[in-house]
Parts: C-alpha cells; structure tokens; sequence
C-alpha cells in the first residue's frame, strides 16, 4: 500500500541530495519566484531555458524523471484541450492547412507557450514536494507566513499550516477509503459499467460521509492533545545553511535583472 | 482526583446519555468501566477530558473545572485519551511527527518534544518505527502508536475508549500488558470496554446502564453478585464457569476465580 502510494503525483520521494537538503523556505521561495518566471513565458528560448533548468534539478536530486512524468500525466486532457483551442481559435498572418483544417503560426506558438506554463508549473511543483517531506513543507509554510498579521483575519499561521497539512494527509486516507468502499459495493454487486451514474453516486456518498466522520474523529483527537492554534513550537528546526544564502542570493539578483529589464 | 457531581448530558433533547451521575475517581487507581452500547461509558470519560461540557452539575479535574474555558488545556494535559479506533488518531505524517503533536501544542522547546517522542515511542516499543508512516502499521502498532502520542504529553490519567475492540487477542493482550504497566508506575487508569475479562485487574469495576451508574465495586465482589447479569452485560466464559462452579459448591464461594490461572488453580486444589 505504501508503495502504491508513493507512486501517487506530488508524492515525497526521500533522498538526500542538495535540493533535500535545503531549508523548505528557501524552496518555497523558489517556487513562487519560478512560477512568476513561468507564468511570463514568452518564447521558445525561455522554454528552453526551462526545459534545461529542469532536467539539470532533476538529475540533481537523482529522481527518476518517471515520477515527474506522472505528475503531469492527470492533466494530460486538460493539456491537450487547451492546445487545441488555441490552435484553432488564433487568428493570425501565417496560416498552413493540415487536411481540411485551416491553423495559424500564432496559434501554435501561442497554444505551446500556454501548455508549457502548466507542464512548467506542475513539474517544478513536483520537484518541491519530490524532495521536501509534507511536514517540511508545512512548518516552513507556517515560518513563511508567521510575521504576516493574519490575526486580523481571525486565523493564525499554524492553522494555514495545519489546513494544508491536513489537505496532504487526507488524500491518502481519502485513497484507501475509495478502495475499501469499491470492494464492498464490487462485492454486493454493483456493476460499475452498467450504470456508471449510479456508480458515482455509489461511491460519493459514503465516501463524503466516511470523510466528514473522519475530519470529525480527527479534530476531536487534536482537541484531546491540546491543538489551539496558537502557542504551538515544532518538532523540525528551520536553519538556513551557506547553500540557502546562496540559492536566494541568486534568485534576488535575477529577480533585480528581470525586473529592471 | 477527579469528581463528578450529578452530571448529566444529552445528545438529542430529553434522551439522556448521562444522568445524574456522580462519581470519584482517587489518584493511581484503575477504574474499569463496562456497560452495554449507549449506556453512557464513552460520554462519561469525554466528559473528564472536557471534550463534552456537562448540562447539568459538575466535572473537576485536580481542582479545574471543565466549563472553565481557560483551565481546559490544563485538564487536557493531565488526562490524555485514547480513542478507540487508531487510524482516526493520527495527525503527523510520520510515527515520530505524530507523537510529537502534543508536546508541540504544549509550547515545549525542540530538545525537550524529541526527548519525549523518543522516550514514549521506547515506552511502547515503537521506536524503530519512528520514521514510518502511521497507515503501514498493523492495528496493535497503531494503537502503541497512539498511546505513545498520549505518554508524550506525560498525563497523570489516562482515558481508554475501547482501545483494544480493533484489535485482535493477541495485540490486545500486548497493549493491556502496557496499561498494566503505566498503572504500576503511578498513573491514573479509566479504562472503558465491553470484554468484562479486560477488567479483571481494576480497582474498581463501574457498570453502567441507559447513563447511569447500577455498580460500582471491587471486580471480584461485583462479578460474584447474582444480579450482576441484569444490567446486560456479558460474562466471560471463565466468569461464567467459575460462578457455575461456586453456585454448585464445587469450590470455595468465599473467592471467586476471575482468570483462567486462579480457576486453574482452584481446580487443581480439588485435585
């Protein structure tokens, strides 16, 4: 089951290369820097920029490149969709036919720009969760956003911290759910194929039952060890070493270049 | 330690879980506390940990009341409890993350959480599974899991809510045999269940039946008492045959063998 699991998309692979080692704040900072960065895309040179920048992170981090793959593969349709219509929809001054389809140059060049943003954006996010551990992720989250005043808002750091903690934890639990509850309903004879809209309600009824019970019995064990919200310390320490300064560093002066280019 | 005065709760309006109860439970003893479902044993002890607030009367734990909303993080810290089902337990994404959870809410500093993580985890002999991911462990390691998260907080009571029912005999065994142990080093014991043969150790045997309290008394004494049956609870087979055995005066009705070695040697004095 574990193995199953890991082979899940956004799934924590444990290593200990240069990027497993690195603060989770720093990573979370790159991440947000390269998703401004890839949300700018504009030509076929930064694609490749990425394109490299990529595979050299990935080679770094000694992942195969398999388990990348397969967090980009469920939005594979989306992917394609969007590509298509962008093909389709552009107007533009050279055109080719393919059959009886009339395309543009622009569109092309406009529906590769748009799906490389995504594919961009899900493996370098791929590449955050591959090499940092869900609880990492959070705790540096929650370090990230601690001098925010979000007590005006009525919550506090820890609980945008545990909310997402809890958004990781219950996607595996949520999995097994789904399992269990296809063999009960396989065994007392439902045909999944036959009737596939009573399928889905076969399914998503108990399985939004079972998870409401679960957040239920959750937040009561929480209550029971004291969770407040506030005054919490962790277990993990956060300390930026000589490679973190160096990351930022980089990343601060290519921002200043970007910015004033 | 703790005392409850004419405490009742409800669920739904006018269908009490808890009526009028009044109960005292004294610093190190272990209280066992059966019943058949819905008569009110799993409302009782989420009403010591403040989880549920009473309706009527009152809950005190060590002097803190539980409708006082500031000295609830305080009651929880001196009563821990755990839950029946171990799976609904978990927080952390690690065994070690878990166990950690508690001494976190408690503000602790970095040394001391990893001190009381490692310690509990050892208490429980999970340590080597510290890294692992609370969903691969079988159901007994899971419930060892989750009383270490409890040992963690190092609470002077522990609330059981049927912690052994998932279990199978053998893991249910291994996880009374730790209680056993936590009761010997001083710690307050409240132990719900409906196997009667859990129990047999107690100090004190509660029955409770529709939110009420109908016995409360040393678990030898109450098991020899000839009403004990209407309350609707179920006797173990050993019970069963030592009760038959003294009722025909086979043995000695003065002490009633409660476990199989004392039935074993009562019939091995016959011999």
């Amino acid at each position: 089951m574990v193995k199953e699991m890991n082979s899940l998309f956004l799934s924590f692979v444990p290593g200990d290369s240069l990027l497993h080692r690195l603060d989770p704040r720093t990573k979370l900072v790159a991440l947000m820097v390269a998703s401004i960065y890839i949300l700018n895309l504009s030509s076929l040179a930064h694609i490749l920029f990425f394109t490299f920048l990529f595979m050299f992170l990935a080679t770094m981090c000694k992942i195969p490149f398999m388990h990348f793959i397969r967090s980009v593969r469920p939005m594979l349709l989306f992917f394609v969709l969007i590509f298509l219509l962008q093909l389709l929809f552009t107007d533009g001054t050279h055109t080719f036919r393919i059959k009886w389809l009339t395309v543009s140059y622009e569109g092309l060049i406009l529906g590769t720009l748009l799906v490389s943003r995504f594919v961009f954006l899900l493996l370098f996010a791929a590449l955050l969760t591959a090499t940092t551990s869900p609880s990492m992720i959070t705790t540096g989250l929650e370090r990230l956003l601690r001098p925010l005043p979000l007590r005006y808002l009525g919550v506090s750091s820890h609980d945008i911290a545990m909310m997402m903690s809890f958004s990781i934890y219950f996607v595996p639990l949520m999995y097994d759910n789904f399992k269990d509850l296809k063999d009960a309903q396989l065994s007392r004879g439902l045909n999944v194929k036959k009737n596939p809209f009573k399928t889905i309600l076969a399914f998503s009824v108990p399985l939004i039952n079972n998870s409401i019970r679960s957040v239920e019995d959750v937040s009561l064990a929480m209550e029971s060890r004291c969770y407040r919200g506030t005054g919490r310390t962790s277990v993990h320490i956060m300390a930026f070493k000589g490679m973190d300064l160096i990351v930022l560093s980089s990343l601060a002066i290519s921002s200043f270049f970007y910015l004033i280019k | 330690m703790i005392q409850l005065n004419n405490v009742s709760y409800c669920y739904n309006e006018n269908d009490y879980a808890l009526d009028s109860v009044s109960l005292e439970i004294k610093k190190g003893e272990f209280i066992g506390i059966a019943g058949r479902n819905g008569s009110g044993k799993s409302t009782l002890i989420r009403l010591i940990n403040g989880l549920l607030l009473p309706l009527q009367g009152n809950v005190n734990v060590m002097g803190m009341d539980t409708m006082d909303n500031d000295s609830i993080i305080g009651i929880r810290k001196i009563a821990g409890m755990v839950f029946q089902d171990p799976q609904s337990q978990f927080i952390g994404m690690t065994v070690g993350e878990d166990v950690a959870f508690g001494p976190e809410n408690l503000g602790l500093s970095h040394e001391d959480i990893c001190g009381r993580v490692d310690t509990s985890l050892k208490a429980v002999g999970m340590y080597i599974y510290k890294d692992h991911t609370p969903r691969a462990l079988s159901g007994g390691q899971k419930q060892k899991v989750a009383l270490a998260s409890i040992l963690a907080m190092e609470p002077e009571l522990i609330l059981f809510d049927e912690a052994t029912s998932m279990l199978d005999p053998v893991a249910s065994e291994e996880v009374l045999k730790l209680i056993k142990q936590l009761h010997n080093k001083g710690v307050t014991i409240v132990y719900v269940t409906h196997r009667l043969e859990e129990l047999i150790f107690a100090d004190r045997l509660i029955i409770m039946d529709k939110g009420r309290i109908i016995h409360d008394d040393n678990p030898r004494k109450l098991l020899n008492e000839e009403n004990i049956l209407d309350s609707g609870i179920y006797l173990p087979p050993i019970i069963e045959l030592s009760r038959r055995l003294c009722s025909e005066q086979v043995i000695e009705p003065i002490r009633l063998p409660i476990s199989r070695e004392e039935l074993m040697e009562a019939l091995c004095q016959l011999m």
